[in-house]
């Protein structure tokens, strides 16, 4: 088991490096999504099936709309490899990503160190579950959905809805 | 923006605050955290101007970022201790990722890049908002720990700061550029004594504050943007150009004035706890700070600029902007010295 999360975090890193490093856009979704993937493997692995399944469901939703809007914006194909900055921050970060690996590997060694102690006792003093919020949490009820209220608020504001609406010319 | 987004933004802003410093739950400290990174990048982004847009991205990404490490250090604590009581943070590793990500959301020294880039983007007053109310929550929550926080890193962070901020100064022609770094190396300050004196700390901070808002009035009320338009804010207003000199001074911490007092308060508790070394490396880097200070005190009131101006009487026509607030604050910004042995 060690073994296996060992492979998806890498994968994982190996992930975040293409996101962060690609110059074509729709190369970068495509390594959001593997990210995403793969850390909900790592959820998994950690006995969390459920949320897990929700997060990708969630991710995978909002990436479609993410994906066809760089595709739709895209230009002309060019070749990601062909870009120089791309290969020397790929260069740069494969570098310093082993010799992360390897300093990481000698100081904890490679034995347990991914395996989370105590992985299936999370209970808190305080929070007992989501029951807390509809009897005495209330006013923290009352944040959280007022937070997600002011997101969805903002973002409408920042797009400027009640000008253009979806018609903004770019 | 009309009239109910308005009330909207700013009532969220101003209860976020409010809430993050009555808070004892670490998940509602970052939920009201989120509310107002997320309630301020609308008012970043009002002008709708590319450069507005972009400073509402980088303002939105690093805050996001801060709350991720945030809510990890959180989480971790809660691992390992059991609870989430924000005054109770026991654990070494998850208190010093808080402290760095609550300095990240303050703009203190190592992650103080997006500040002047931020405070440039938008409009003059919404500078101020992020140069002054935006650094409350995340100092209330500092304070909050300060007890267990590690000193080391507050002050080579508070060394850092005071450093940066003023070696990021020295070639800096745009106000609001300058005054972001003065606030970086104010931050610097702040962050000093948090571990050994926190009064202090939020006595600096709110001098901080009171000293430059009404410079940010003042700028906003001429529209003046470079230093060069310093040079010539004489035509509008003579009175408050002599005075936002002095208020400019009193942020350098000239001995007179009020911005004195937080620095002598400052040195004096760290020679007490025998930071000697620390406490000298402070006061000379500030003298990097001081310098555009002065420079800004030169051009605004000691000579005359080489541009010609169409109307040099435009302070005989009443002024559009009545400076009530800028005036009061400007003369509490410097005669407050005096009050020092009743704090």
């Amino acid at each position: 088991m060690d073994y296996v999360f060992c492979l998806v975090v890498t994968c994982m890193v190996v992930g975040a490096i293409v996101l962060s490093t690609t110059p074509v856009s729709y190369y970068g979704v495509i390594a959001l999504m593997g990210l995403v993937f793969f850390c909900c493997m790592v959820m998994v692995g950690m006995g969390r099936t459920f949320i897990a399944l929700v997060t990708f469901i969630v991710y995978l939703g909002g990436l479609v709309v993410v994906f066809s809007y760089c595709i739709s914006v895209e230009k002309d194909v060019e070749d990601a490899l062909k870009v120089l900055t791309f290969k020397v921050f790929v260069l740069l970060f494969v570098c310093v990503g082993i010799v992360a690996c390897l300093c990481i590997m000698f100081t904890f060694g490679s034995g347990e160190w991914l395996v989370m102690p105590s992985q299936d006792c999370f209970v808190c003093v305080e929070v007992n579950g989501f029951g807390v919020l509809y009897s005495c949490g209330a006013v923290g009820l009352v944040v959280c959905s007022w937070g997600l209220l002011v997101t969805l608020f903002s973002i409408l504001i920042v797009l400027s809805w009640h000008r253009w609406g979806g018609l903004r010319p770019f | 923006m009309n009239l109910m987004t308005w009330l909207m933004i700013s009532l969220s802003i101003t209860l976020s605050t409010i809430l993050v410093t009555t808070s004892t739950h670490w998940l509602m400290a970052w939920a009201c955290l989120e509310i107002n990174t997320l309630s301020m990048t609308p008012m970043i982004s009002k002008p709708h101007h590319p450069r507005a847009t972009e400073a509402a991205t980088k303002y939105f990404l690093t805050q996001t970022l801060a709350s991720m490490a945030m809510l990890l250090a959180a989480t971790m604590n809660a691992l390992n201790t059991s609870h989430w009581e924000i005054t109770l943070m026991l654990d070494q590793t998850s208190t010093t990722i808080m402290t760095l990500a609550l300095m990240m959301k303050m703009a203190a020294a190592p992650f103080h890049f997006w500040l002047p880039e931020v405070t440039q983007g938008t409009t003059t007053l919404t500078g101020l908002t992020i140069l002054t109310w935006q650094k409350l929550a995340p100092m209330s929550l500092l304070i909050m720990i300060s007890d267990k926080t590690n000193q080391t890193i507050l002050l080579t962070t508070a060394i850092l700061s005071i450093t940066l901020g003023g070696l990021g100064g020295l070639n800096q022609t745009q106000l609001r550029k300058l005054l972001a770094f003065s606030s970086i190396a104010h931050t610097g300050w702040v962050l000093s004594t948090l571990t050994i004196a926190p009064n202090i700390s939020t006595l600096t901070l709110s001098i901080y504050i009171l000293t430059t808002i009404p410079i940010f009035i003042m700028l906003h009320s001429t529209s003046s943007s470079t230093i060069k338009d310093l040079g010539t804010m004489w035509t509008t207003t003579p009175q408050l150009t002599s005075a936002l000199t002095l208020s400019i001074l009193s942020l350098g911490g000239l001995p007179p004035l009020t911005g004195f007092m937080p620095k002598w308060l400052i040195l004096n508790k760290m020679m007490f706890f025998n930071l000697t070394m620390e406490a000298t490396l402070m006061a000379i880097m500030s003298l990097l700070s001081l310098y555009f200070y002065l420079r800004l005190t030169y051009i605004s009131s000691m000579t005359l600029t080489p541009h010609t101006n169409t109307m040099t009487m435009k302070w005989r026509t009443n002024p559009k902007t009545k400076p009530l607030m800028a005036s009061t604050l400007m003369i509490m910004s410097m005669l407050m010295l005096p009050m020092t042995p009743s704090l």
